[in-house]
């Protein structure tokens, strides 16, 4: 059923962004191995450098992009009611749109963070 | 669209679990449930910004036993989808559709799932103080 007009569109961002998260990814964990999540001062240090910030943007980003493609065809696979489905899709954007501000702005205020 | 009183199909109720049904719906599950691993990200980055009252809360949480479940389950969530991940491009690319490796590669993907997770674990409980 052809419910998504830019299937094809969808499917490459899809693949692509999962592609992307590979190293993205393993470098957030790795680096959550040296630097304790919960210690705030290590933390802080770590995300005030510029390489740092730009790969927690970069990571929330295509995060953010990657699980709003998948949870798109999860409502599109469940849900029925053409209305229905299409608020929800474009709720779903501006959730994720608003998260990645948010982020955004966190990571922001870390960089000035007075440590 | 009309509706019409012919059933669905295939109904999914009428068919045996198999391996590569269960890892499908699996990735599925696994995918919706590192969103909120997402959501974890960007609230402990809010809490990491606004210190005192967020911070300490989620790293007070991450301390509990069900704080520790939740994490466990994510780091195994992520890494299944990984491992599963990095199957369903080999399919993308056209390779590996024979039943015998699908089925081999579903094991690894179990295999390396678990193996993964519990290197993870045991590195980041052990590394620093953990979570």
């Amino acid at each position: 059923m052809a419910s998504n007009p830019h299937g094809s569109d969808h499917w490459k961002a899809q693949r692509l962004t999962a592609i992307s998260l590979f190293p993205l990814s393993l470098w957030f964990l790795g680096s959550l191995l040296i630097y304790s999540p919960s210690e705030y001062a290590a933390i802080v240090m770590w995300l005030k450098s510029p390489l740092s910030a730009t790969g927690i943007v970069l990571l929330i980003g295509v995060l953010l992009y990657h699980a709003q493609l998948g949870i798109q065809v999860v409502i599109e696979d469940y849900i029925h009611r053409p209305t229905l489905t299409v608020s929800l899709v474009y709720s779903l954007k501006a959730v994720a749109l608003s998260l990645f501000i948010l982020a955004c702005f966190c990571v922001l205020k870390i960089h000035f963070h007075p440590l | 669209m009309m509706p019409s009183k012919r059933p669905l199909s295939p109904h999914l109720q009428i068919y045996k679990p198999q391996l590569t049904s269960v890892l499908s719906i699996m990735h599925r599950f696994s995918g919706a449930f590192l969103c909120m691993g997402v959501g974890g990200i960007i609230l402990w980055l809010y809490g990491v910004a606004n210190e005192p009252k967020c911070f300490s809360w989620l790293v007070a949480m991450g301390q509990t036993f069900w704080g520790k479940v939740f994490l466990f389950l994510m780091v195994y969530a992520f890494f299944y989808h990984l491992a599963n991940g990095l199957r369903h491009l080999m399919w993308d690319a056209g390779y590996g559709f024979d039943l015998k490796t699908t089925y081999r590669t579903g094991w690894l993907v179990v295999g390396a799932s678990f193996v993964l997770t519990l290197l993870y674990w045991i590195l980041f409980q052990g590394g620093n103080h953990g979570f």
